[in-house]
């Protein structure tokens, strides 16, 4: 923590409507809610970032937008922008969203997590990296990797 | 017994033995009633005091003192005292002894027995005789004493012996660690600095004090004596800060420790500097005011934490104020003070222009500190920074930027409060020969608040900072006069109204709220009157563009009213708002959320005032102006409505509101006022009385007749009983009704709620008895009135199986709000009808009601009825007693009962378990649980919505009762969450209540009895996660997230 | 119409199962799993039904990544993410897996272990980038002959060549590199390149002649040794035969393929993947050796459920030859014959 790489990261205005607006039918037992990308987002927009005491939402990491979904592949794609293009927590932070999904969706979404085009330096290698379900489940038995993910996602606990 | 016997047994037996005590206090006693004196126990001690081991020796000198402090002291007349004295003292060489010699001298001085003449010989007999710090605790603790209390009641005798004196002490003290003795030490430093000359000894005084800084104790985990290192350093600090001789020694030693230590250990160096600067005085400040500016900066710039940055400013206002305070010898040459700012806007300016103002802010605060310590200080600054600040804040165009700027103008605005006063402070207060140094800059400050506060800009921040300083502007004295005050108010309007951005919205409500405590004339007549311009007359639709909608303006309104002089004439607007509301016919739906909106805003301002302690609300006033100007009209207007047979005021939506007002004002109101309201009501309501009523009202009543409480009345009128009821429960139990028999008059409530029709009616009517009942002091009456005859005809209504059942639900209904007034009050008659309910759960076609009935006698009503807010009759434990008479009645009735009466039994359990303090749970807890389990395989959402509800609240209470059963809990949890089916009950709000439930372990249990249902609990939430509803998996996510947290004590 | 019919699904892994080994004389295989245990599974030769027979769960603090039996059968070796690579006995009148020796000396998770043809010789490959080659010495000793450290990123899988002592290893660097031996002086002879992304696994064919590799690129390859002397470019250094690419079969599966196996029985190949999906594929007769054809003639979809199939292994033993095994991260190992109607 002693020396921040972004040391002052600009703060972006979170979206003021907590959450999603409710609708009648999300009250409604014999409608099916499919997932959408609002939905994945707010399983991530909370996740906290690695060095700095905000929110990846806050700090503009992630954004709805960078969300897609198809329902019939089961496939969802998550794209993040690390705050700066030299940014060594990037892959961490792509973790963290991996490990966040791991444990927040249903086994049949193939969830692919990337760096949105062109924002980080070694893009390539840090998506290739964070796809690799090996890499994954081998950093998931590092206790100390672990530990930092862990208290990353502590923020999207809502108590 | 001799005494020979006694003196032998106490040296003899070990100490803290019964008969070595038992001795000691035969001969205490002996000493206090006379017959036996201090010199004959000396005489026969001799033996003893003067036996070759010395631990015989130290006995016999502790007998001796042991007695001195237990007994009462009028054997002490002053030659005892004064042998006892000489005797002490001569001995202090014997080495052993000295413990028990300094106990009795502290007894002697304790019992203030001691002549001065010879309360002088014991320090220097005690400084000359005891290496002090060669002695243990105890002993030292007790020499302390001692020189505490000669400095107390022999002072002129120490001060008379002088130097010697602190010498003695200064010796005493060196080396001294434990932090009881040195508390004392510190005590005792302090009063020889204030009342001895200590010039002589200034520095080894100092040195033996300094020594000790910063303090660094910690009090161990077991500590018994309660000292913190609070109390050092604050004893410590008196100390070094009690006197200017310090000042040489002190200063250097402060900087440097500045310089050096860090965190904590600085905070303290910071305050005691800053306790010390006035103390020292500005020729001991000023030399090393320089160096201090530097260091106070870095720890500021640094911003270890906010403690220490505010420590920091403290001490930069301290050392400025100090300066302020120098005599200026000639005009010709400058001022420490003025040398001191110069170099320190000199030093600061620079961060204030550069272009990333990366420090601006601190600078600032630095300045400001600085400056909101004199008028001079003040002045000099203000002049020296502000206008360049102001410069830039103009010229700047990067709106963050500009923002920075504008925080440090705010800082100075309330830097000028501080120093110059705010608009409601007295005049006495304030010295109105200064002139506040910001008075020429008022206008360009103004202009850039509000060009600041209008920013287009899309950084909301530096919008609220414009907003900070138009209201410090109007709070600050001096400044702003007639035009201005218009100009400032009006931007606070236009972001009130117009800022699209709520948080810019909030900022200036905020602003306004506050203003309104020292200025409420001019919210209301601008602000107040500015939103309701916007609030629409008559009818509400939606054709003139709104820039706010109802609920917030309504909202704002709420916030202002919060202010005394405000919340009467912006109810009275609100009424008047009502007032123009297109009531009856053809009256939309817009009309009638309209209406409510402002019955609620009414409803909310009035409750504000019951918050308030009575002091703060000169509740009286308001209540008795608010049943004037309020409660009337609204009883009125819907005794129109009502004998007009509909309109919106007729609504249950509008009455319940209205009734809460109505309930709420006489919740405030005195035995006279309610009973004032309650003539007037019995009046309408019962006697049907119209006359009462106001001209107008009886003109557009006309000939049409109001019966509310008749049961042949159609439904619209009958819906203003509650009115009637918020009323009659909210009573006070002094009150007395106006009515010839009250009986008759319960007897004939009671009926028409029998024979009524319409819900509110059978209720408002049930309701009004019950409260009455219940506050009636004499029980007996209450029996008698029950049994002569009412009580059996309800009785028989409900188990007449030849009637309806809708019939008899309602008398059911009646019944259980007796009883419950009754088993509020622990009333016996109260428990006897409270079994016919418990019977009638394993009732067919009544069980579910009578499940629903044990809800209502456990819980208390939202409409605060039946509670002490509204004076009823609330016996201690009621809910106790209660839960114990119904728990093995349900528990049997749940294993004899067939389903749907288990079901029953299990609904009218959670209902008691959840209005139960959690307490009296835990008790039963373990014979409930198998009912509580079998209830979440039971097919009724209900049931297990509401058992899981239970659950819920017991986790966070009785984790340990629940923990043996946490295997099977967590089974039928799981059970629910992965069914997911409609069909046996688990409905997508069970599913959410179930994870909840799961999600709340890891939070109270133990993660040794958690840990083996980790790989179950989160596979099987895997499939809750894909549950059909989002609401559901939001929920499913949530939990499952919890239990990954879980890693149990050491996770690594 | 050739289809894969289900004949057994064991469970009992309590994590993803990563692979799958198959015993070379006996109908039993090994399965291992993030769950860090190795479980041995066995047909009963009365009813034919298969069943666990012995779970190995102490050797190992983490995911077991990979397994392989010595060709004679007797010896286990596992690899694990723990950086050991661990070698276990089975006790002939028991039945029972003792575990012989740890191999220590990756720095960081193994990712796969090889016996050589002979089983002198045992492979191990890690993060670390490196592969190690171990020499069985006497009856429980291992010593390491050579440490390879030419992939630029960690290195996936190794397998040996079915006769020789060749040794294959594929990487995340997208490249296959093939080893060779000369004097205990053991050297990268080959390195092939094409695959644009991880290589995740190769297999030999019964002969060696050829090498299937698979890919996070969606592809399955064919390598064969360019045996033609004609152009020396096409000679390695050493003038070893260069590898060369025969054949691509693009987008096999839709997402990583994770598992190549050729059988040694009938030269049917199978794939898996990320995809939930397990393909057969074939080899059609009397096509040209260096540019042969292939035809998918078995695609089966949601092998494992919605689960990605990390495995996939055909039985060497004749009369089984028949038979697939699959793996998935649902825990669960499946069992499949081949039957063409």
């Amino acid at each position: 923590m002693s020396n921040k790489l972004n040391a002052n990261p600009v703060i972006y205005e979170v979206s003021k409507n907590v959450g999603r607006i409710r609708k009648p039918e999300d009250e409604d037992e014999s409608v099916a809610d499919p997932f959408d990308s609002e939905e994945i987002f707010e399983l991530i927009r909370h996740i906290n970032d690695p060095e700095h005491p905000l929110t990846l939402e806050q700090l503009n990491v992630t954004q709805q937008e960078l969300i897609s979904i198809d329902n019939d592949k089961h496939h969802i794609l998550v794209r993040f922008t690390p705050t700066i293009p030299h940014c060594s927590m990037a892959t961490l932070i792509g973790l963290c969203i991996r490990v966040r999904l791991l444990r927040s969706l249903p086994e049949r979404y193939k969830v692919d997590i990337r760096v949105s085009e062109g924002s980080h330096q070694s893009e390539h290698a840090v998506n290739k990296q964070l796809n690799d379900k090996e890499r994954v489940a081998a950093a998931l038995e590092n206790s100390h990797l672990l530990e930092v993910v862990n208290q990353c996602l502590a923020t999207t606990i809502d108590k | 017994m001799s005494l020979l016997v006694r003196i032998e047994t106490f040296i003899t037996a070990p100490l803290e033995s019964a008969e070595r005590a038992e001795a000691l206090g035969e001969i205490t006693s002996a000493v206090d009633n006379g017959s036996l004196t201090f010199l004959t126990l000396v005489e026969q001690l001799g033996p003893k005091l003067t036996n070759t081991d010395p631990f015989i020796r130290a006995k016999g000198i502790g007998l001796l003192s042991s007695v001195l402090s237990s007994c009462t002291t009028q054997q002490l007349g002053k030659n005892v005292s004064t042998v006892l004295v000489k005797f002490y003292l001569e001995r202090l060489q014997d080495q052993p002894s000295v413990g028990e010699l300094l106990k009795g001298i502290h007894a002697l001085l304790k019992a203030n027995a001691v002549a001065s003449d010879n309360a002088l010989q014991i320090p220097s007999r005690m400084f000359s005789e005891i290496a002090l710090q060669t002695y243990q605790q105890t002993t030292r603790h007790m020499a302390f004493s001692i020189l505490e209390l000669l400095l107390q009641h022999h002072l002129t005798a120490m001060k008379f012996m002088g130097d010697d004196f602190i010498s003695g002490f200064i010796q005493a003290m060196d080396g001294e660690k434990d932090p009881r003795n040195l508390l004392m030490a510190f005590r005792i430093a302090k009063v020889l600095i204030e009342s001895f000359d200590c010039t002589k000894f200034a520095e080894d005084l100092f040195g033996v004090v300094f020594c000790y800084f910063p303090i660094t104790f910690r009090p161990p985990p077991d500590d018994i004596y309660g000292i913190t290192a609070d109390d050092l350093k604050v004893a410590l600090r008196d100390c070094i800060s009690a006197t200017r001789l310090f000042s040489t020694y002190a200063m250097p030693l402060l900087i440097e420790k500045l310089a050096s230590i860090s965190g904590n250990a600085k905070r303290d160096a910071m305050e005691t500097l800053t306790a010390c600067a006035p103390v020292y005085g500005p020729e001991a400040v000023f030399p090393h005011a320089e160096h201090l500016w530097h260091y106070l900066k870095e720890e500021v710039f640094k911003a270890a934490d906010d403690a220490n940055i505010t420590a920091a400013l403290g001490s930069i206002r301290a050392i400025t104020a100090t300066l302020s305070s120098a005599t200026v010898i000639s005009h010709a040459m400058k001022s420490p003070l003025e040398l001191y700012l110069e170099f320190a806007v000199k030093d600061s300016l620079h961060h204030l222009t550069d272009p990333e103002l990366k420090y601006a802010r601190l600078s600032g605060k630095m300045l400001v500190a600085a400056a909101s310590s004199s008028d001079p200080a003040c002045h000099y600054v203000v002049n020296a920074v502000l206008p360049s600040v102001l410069e830039q804040c103009s010229a700047r165009d990067i709106a963050s930027r500009r923002k920075t700027l504008l925080d440090v103008v705010v800082d100075f605005l309330s830097a000028g409060r501080e120093v110059y006063g705010s608009v409601n402070t007295e005049a006495m207060d304030v010295d109105d020969d200064f002139i506040t140094p910001l008075l020429v800059f008022k206008e360009r400050v103004l202009d850039i608040c509000i060009a600041a506060a209008s920013a287009a800009s899309a950084y909301v921040p530096l919008r609220q900072a414009g907003l900070r300083g138009i209201i410090e502007l109007l709070m600050s004295r001096q400044l702003l006069a007639g035009p201005e005050v218009g100009l400032a108010l009006g931007q606070l309007h236009q972001s009130l109204l117009m800022d699209a951005d709520l948080d810019a919205r909030s900022e200036a409500l905020v602003s306004l709220v506050s203003l309104s405590r020292v200025r409420p004339d001019l919210v209301l007549q601008h602000t107040v009157s500015q939103l309701f311009a916007q609030l629409p007359v008559g009818s509400c639709t939606e054709t003139t563009p709104k820039l706010l909608s109802l609920e917030e303006l309504l909202g704002d309104v709420r916030e202002l009213s919060v202010e005394r002089t405000l919340c009467a004439p912006a109810l009275q607007r609100l009424l008047e708002r009502l007032d123009s509301v297109r009531e009856t016919a053809g009256s939309s739906h817009g009309d009638l959320s309209y209406a409510e909106a402002l019955s609620s805003t009414m409803l909310h301002i009035i409750e504000h005032r019951e918050k308030l302690p009575q002091e703060l609300g000169d509740r009286n006033d308001f209540v008795s102006e608010a049943a004037e100007s309020i409660l009337s009209p609204l009883l009125y207007k819907a005794t129109i409505a009502a004998a007009g047979k509909g309109g919106i005021f007729t609504t249950t939506t509008i009455l319940r509101i209205w009734a809460s007002i109505f309930s709420s004002i006489m919740r405030q109101s005195t035995v006279l006022l309610q009973e004032k309201i309650l003539r007037n009501m019995i009046d309408i309501y019962v006697r049907g009385n119209t006359s009462l009523l106001p001209e107008a009202t009886r003109t557009l009543l006309g000939s049409s007749s109001f019966c509310p409480l008749s049961a042949e009345a159609p439904l619209q009128e009958t819906n203003a009983s509650l009115l009637f009821a918020a009323v009659i429960c909210s009573c006070r139990p002094e009150v007395t009704l106006a009515i010839p028999s009250i009986n008759e008059f319960l007897q004939d409530l009671l009926v028409r709620s029998l024979d009524a029709s319409n819900e509110i009616l059978i209720e408002s009517l049930a309701k009004s008895v019950a409260s009455i009942l219940n506050k009636m002091h004499d029980d007996t009456a209450v029996s008698g009135f029950l049994q002569d005859g009412i009580l059996s005809k309800i009785r028989s209504g409900i188990s007449n199986l030849a009637m309806v059942q809708q019939y008899r639900q309602q008398y059911l209904q009646v019944y259980v709000w007796l009883v419950k007034a009754l088993v509020l009050k622990s009333h016996p008659l109260g428990y006897e009808l409270l079994s016919d309910i418990l019977g009638l759960l394993s009732d067919d076609s009544l069980g579910a009601a009578a499940a629903q009935g044990m809800g209502i006698i456990a819980s208390d009503p939202t409409d605060k009825t039946f509670t002490r807010q509204t004076f009823a009759n609330v016996k201690l434990l009621h809910r106790q007693r209660l839960f114990s008479f119904c728990v093995p009645r349900l528990v049997i009735g749940f294993q004899t009962g067939s389903a749907a009466a288990k079901q029953c039994h299990l609904l009218a359990l959670s209902h008691l378990l959840q209005n139960l303090p959690k307490q009296v749970v835990s008790n039963a807890l373990p014979q409930l649980l198998p009912l509580l389990l079998s209830s979440l395989i039971l097919p009724s959402p209900e049931l297990k919505l509401a058992t899981l509800d239970t659950f819920q609240a017991m986790l966070s209470d009785h984790e340990a009762t629940l923990s043996d059963q946490a295997a099977s809990l967590v089974t039928s949890l799981l059970k629910i969450v992965t069914a997911k089916s409609v069909a046996t009950g688990d409905t997508m709000h069970v599913r959410m209540a179930a994870l909840k439930v799961l999600g709340k372990l890891p939070e109270c249990m133990d993660y040794a009895i958690l840990h083996p249902l980790k790989p179950g609990i989160l596979r099987d939430l895997m499939s809750a996660l894909d549950d059909p509803k989002r609401l559901v998996r939001k929920e499913a996510a949530n939990t499952r997230n919890k239990w990954f947290l879980l890693l149990g004590p050491k996770a690594t | 119409m050739a289809k894969l019919e289900l004949v057994a699904e064991l469970t009992g892994h309590s994590d993803r199962v990563w692979s799958i080994a198959w015993h070379p004389t006996l109908p039993l295989l090994a399965t291992c799993s993030g769950d860090k245990s190795v479980r041995i599974w066995k047909r009963d030769a009365g009813n034919g039904s298969w069943g666990c027979v012995s779970v190995l769960d102490d050797a190992h603090k983490r995911t077991i990544r990979s397994c392989a039996f010595s060709p004679d059968g007797r010896l286990l070796a596992t690899a694990s993410f723990d950086a050991s690579t661990a070698v276990w006995e089975r006790d002939g009148d028991s039945g029972e897996w003792e575990c012989l020796a740890t191999l220590e000396g990756h720095e960081n998770e193994v990712k796969s272990v090889s016996w050589s043809a002979s089983g002198a010789l045992l492979a191990t490959c890690s993060r670390d980038k490196s592969v190690w080659i171990w020499e069985v010495v006497g009856e429980s000793d291992f010593e390491c002959l050579s440490v390879l450290q030419e992939h630029e990123q960690d290195v996936k899988m190794v397998q040996w060549h079915p006769t020789e002592e060749l040794l294959a290893s594929a990487s995340y660097d997208d490249s296959i590199k093939i080893w060779r031996e000369d004097d205990d002086d053991w050297y990268c002879s080959d390195t092939l390149t094409g695959h644009t992304a991880t290589v995740w696994g190769i297999d030999f064919n019964e002969t060696g002649d050829m090498l299937a590799s698979v890919s996070d690129d969606r592809t399955l390859r064919f390598w064969r040794p360019d045996t033609s002397h004609s152009n020396a470019a096409s000679l390695g250094y050493r003038q070893d035969p260069r590898w060369k690419c025969v054949h691509t079969i693009q987008d096999l599966h839709e997402r990583t393929i994770y598992a190549v196996s050729w059988s040694k029985v009938n030269g049917r190949i199978a794939t898996a993947g990320a995809d939930n999906c397990v393909k057969v594929i074939e080899k059609e007769a009397m096509t040209d050796e260096n540019a042969p054809k292939f035809e998918t003639i078995v695609s089966l979809t949601n092998a494992h459920g919605q689960s990605d199939v990390n495995s996939v292994r055909w039985c060497p033993l004749n009369e089984f030859g028949d038979l697939l095994a699959t793996a998935g991260d649902d825990c669960v190992v499946r069992l499949w014959r081949y039957v063409n109607t």
